[in-house]
């Protein structure tokens, strides 16, 4: 699951940002919030594409049309209205087409699947007759409104107000479009509709209404008939809709595929047996958006662009390309182009002991900005993080050396709570099989004390740079001066290289220091 | 030759330079039309116009002039740089900021007040450059791949700067006419959004390409051909991002399915 949502929370915030013409906006995955915009933190929250109704690529062309209508709104409302009472459901209603109406305007090739989306919308509504109470005259406006079509019979005292509210929303959208109103107009507008209906503007909105039918196989009779339904209602606003090509999907079936594609690669790659005794944060609701300081992983990689990209020259004395000014100069005259890559692989470890606890967040977002541009320059990397769970110390894998840096990653680190001492030893005993099965170049020790078993350390120290990794330790301390006393503490216990620093902010440029070297 | 769409007024900022002995330093993405706008301004002042594109392989003696050993005897060819100061032509320095720190010292020298060289590579003598010797620049922003920052000193010697960026849509629409001969505006303008939204991507790196006014004329070139709008947009924008693999080509290609169907 995590592994789906990775892949298509990535493609999903491309889109996002390419449709709302939004630079910031990040999109997420929610069962419990459902589809919605939470316009003051950029992030549009969407309905898993699992929990839909119908086949899989049925349920991902839902899901990337619902994303759709959310970046439409995103980019044309001036505000949001949360849909659980009814003044807001109907004032999204309005919007929902007003915003899709100057949405089509650009994105002219949505049509298609706007249609087949409105198909699955209708087919997934409830029957009128199994609705209760007030709701039930919200649902029939919203059935008619948007499919211009009830499933089930509508209760004859409502019809006529149905109808009329239909009508009057319709119109008012038409006229917000025609005249270029916004937000705010319409708002008005709903004030009506909803004095139209009778019913109460704060009234509550069921929240099973949406998805009243998730996980539904759908039966291809049951579309056709739900198709031709909204067909008849849209054409007038879609012109002719082919019914072949609403069904068939074939302008994303290509993007369908290489996301399975995707997620059968990363399922894979982190798939990598666990070793020795080491676990993996379970896959739990943290918001790992709140360690994510975009500013320091931009800054980032401005900085280590270069490395990315760059080409050095090297001089040799034989070769294919002459430089005759060297040749007349004395120098070796040949030379070659070699592109600057980082060939190192390395693994972290981070101290997550209760010392760290009161900085947690700052600690986070900086081992994160350092795991985003480590992979953005393509090194080869695993993080680990250890901290007391139940009086027992933990060592947590939070990426293997094999998978590419994701959400999934970043959410698994944000998940592990600074906790207990610093007893380093037990660690590296932990880890001490998986690091014999895949070597690495440099072991980097984030920490912030002294391990708490010292003469354990040295003993450990030794038997891991026995394997030829390099054990480079960097010390955290609240001052220079702290900092530097807790390096050269550490480097009595045996490690190659140890780096002091003061701000947080230095871990990723620290790190990356070492790369260099 | 088709008329250059002067839409920023950059030639006549060009002409104040040329006028006051300024050298100038356009600044802008790849394909903005940097060197199509100097080209022109070198028409327009009826001056011969040297040019060099910098890259990691330009060297110093490519401007300053390469030793030559013919029957034993070691001669000296000048480089462009000399060359044009000889003559007091018009210099083009293509993105300067791709050349290495080196390479650039040597222009530091002679763009200075005293518009002079000292050969030291040859017998030491100093080359003043002719009254009239104009200079340009361009440099591409440093979100390019290849560039670096430019030193100080010798951004210093380019004290009129012109920005430019792409063009708003009405005007590379424009543009792209002055190229084409079909009518179909609406497809025109469909193309250039669409290139105008991968260029904000790329700008925030979030795509790896950013296509340039060429490939918008590239475009409307296809369509005169009677292609589909759909079509040349993939053949002109989409499948050039397969390069860096499946994931980031589909993601494109929904935007160009989401704007032609």
């Amino acid at each position: 699951m995590a592994h789906t949502e990775q892949s298509l929370i990535e493609l999903a915030t491309f889109l996002a940002r390419r449709w709302s013409g939004n630079g910031a906006i990040t999109v997420d995955i929610s069962e419990k919030a459902g589809t919605r915009i939470r316009m003051a933190e950029n992030r549009i929250l969407l309905y898993p594409a699992a929990k839909r109704a119908g086949d899989d690529f049925a349920r991902y062309r839902q899901f990337r049309i619902d994303l759709w209508h959310e970046a439409m709104k995103v980019r044309f409302c001036q505000k949001i209205f949360s849909k659980d009472h009814a003044f807001g459901f109907v004032m999204d209603m309005l919007e929902e087409s007003r915003t899709e109406s100057l949405g089509r305007r650009l994105w002219q090739g949505m049509d298609t699947e706007l249609v087949f989306s409105y198909t699955y919308r209708f087919m997934s509504r409830p029957p009128l007759g199994t609705v209760y109470g007030r709701a039930r005259i919200l649902e029939a406006f919203y059935q008619h409104f948007m499919f211009g079509a009830f499933r089930g019979e509508v209760q004859a005292s409502h019809f006529q107000r149905v109808l009329r509210a239909s009508k009057l929303a319709k119109r008012a959208v038409e006229k917000a479009l025609d005249e270029g109103r916004h937000t705010a107009w319409l708002e008005k507008r709903a004030g009506e509709i909803i004095r139209v209906l009778e019913i109460d503007s704060l009234q509550t909105v069921p929240v099973s209404l949406p998805f009243i039918r998730p996980d539904m196989p759908a039966n291809r009779n049951d579309i056709t008939r739900f198709l031709k339904a909204v067909t008849k209602s849209k054409e007038g606003d879609f012109g002719r809709i082919d019914e072949e090509a609403v069904l068939g999907g074939d302008s994303v079936s290509g993007e369908y595929r290489t996301i399975i594609e995707e997620v059968g690669k990363n399922a894979r790659q982190d798939s990598v047996p666990v070793l020795g005794n080491v676990r993996v944060p379970a896959d739990g609701d943290t918001d790992e958006s709140a360690i994510y300081d975009m500013d320091l992983i931009n800054g980032l990689k401005t900085r280590f662009r270069q490395w990315k990209g760059g080409y050095g020259e090297t001089h040799h004395r034989a070769g294919e390309e002459l430089d005759i000014e060297s040749y007349i100069d004395g120098h070796k005259p040949f030379f070659t182009d070699v592109r600057r890559s980082i060939k190192t692989s390395m693994v972290i470890l981070l101290d997550h002991s209760s010392s760290i606890s009161g900085d947690a967040l700052g600690y986070k977002k900086a081992t994160l900005g350092l795991c985003e541009v480590l992979s953005y320059l393509n090194v080869r990397f695993a993080v680990y993080a250890f901290s007391t769970q139940s009086r027992a110390v933990v060592c947590w894998l939070i990426k293997n050396d094999q998978s590419k840096w994701g959400r999934t990653h970043a959410k698994r680190l944000a998940q592990v709570v600074a906790n207990g001492s610093t007893p380093l030893a037990q660690v590296y005993q932990k880890m001490l099989p998986a690091l014999q099965g895949r070597r690495p170049d440099i072991f980097l020790t984030l920490t912030d004390g002294e391990p708490s078993d010292p003469g354990a350390v040295r003993e450990m120290i030794k038997a891991i740079r026995a394997q030829g990794v390099r054990m480079v330790a960097l010390g955290l301390g609240p001052s220079t001066a702290r900092a530097t006393v807790i390096a050269s503490n550490l480097r009595h216990l045996g490690y190659e290289r140890t780096l002091a620093t003061s701000r947080l902010q230095d871990i990723p440029r620290k790190v990356l220091g070492i790369l260099e070297r | 030759m088709v008329e250059y769409l002067d839409w920023n007024g950059s030639l006549d900022i060009l002409e104040r330079a040329h006028r006051t002995g300024l050298f100038a330093l356009v600044i802008g993405p790849k394909g903005t039309g940097k060197t199509t706008l100097v080209r022109r301004f070198a028409e327009r002042i009826g001056a011969t116009m040297d040019s060099i594109n910098f890259s990691l392989r330009t060297r110093e003696s490519h401007l300053v002039g390469t030793k030559t050993l013919n029957d034993g005897v070691v001669g000296f060819n000048d480089g462009l740089l000399v060359r044009s100061m000889k003559n007091g032509s018009m210099l083009y320095l293509d993105e300067i900021n791709a050349a290495e720190a080196d390479v650039l010292i040597r222009l530091d020298e002679s763009l200075d007040d005293r518009r002079q060289i000292t050969l030291k590579e040859s017998t030491g003598e100093t080359v003043r450059a002719q009254n009239g010797w104009f200079v340009v620049g361009s440099i591409n922003p440093l979100s390019h791949s290849g560039t670096k920052e430019l030193p100080p000193q010798l951004l210093s010697r380019f004290p009129v700067r012109i920005r430019l960026e792409y063009p708003p849509e009405k005007i590379e629409c424009d543009i792209i006419k002055k190229y084409t001969e079909n009518d179909n505006d609406s497809d025109v303008l469909q193309g250039v959004k669409l290139a105008n939204t991968l260029r904000e991507a790329a700008a925030v790196e979030e795509l790896f390409y950013s296509p340039s006014i060429r490939e918008t004329i590239a475009y409307g070139r296809l369509l005169d051909t009677g292609a589909a709008a759909a079509d040349a947009a993939r053949m002109v924008f989409g499948n050039v991002y397969a390069q860096w693999g499946e994931m980031e080509y589909q993601k494109v290609n929904d935007i160009i399915s989401s704007m032609f169907g």
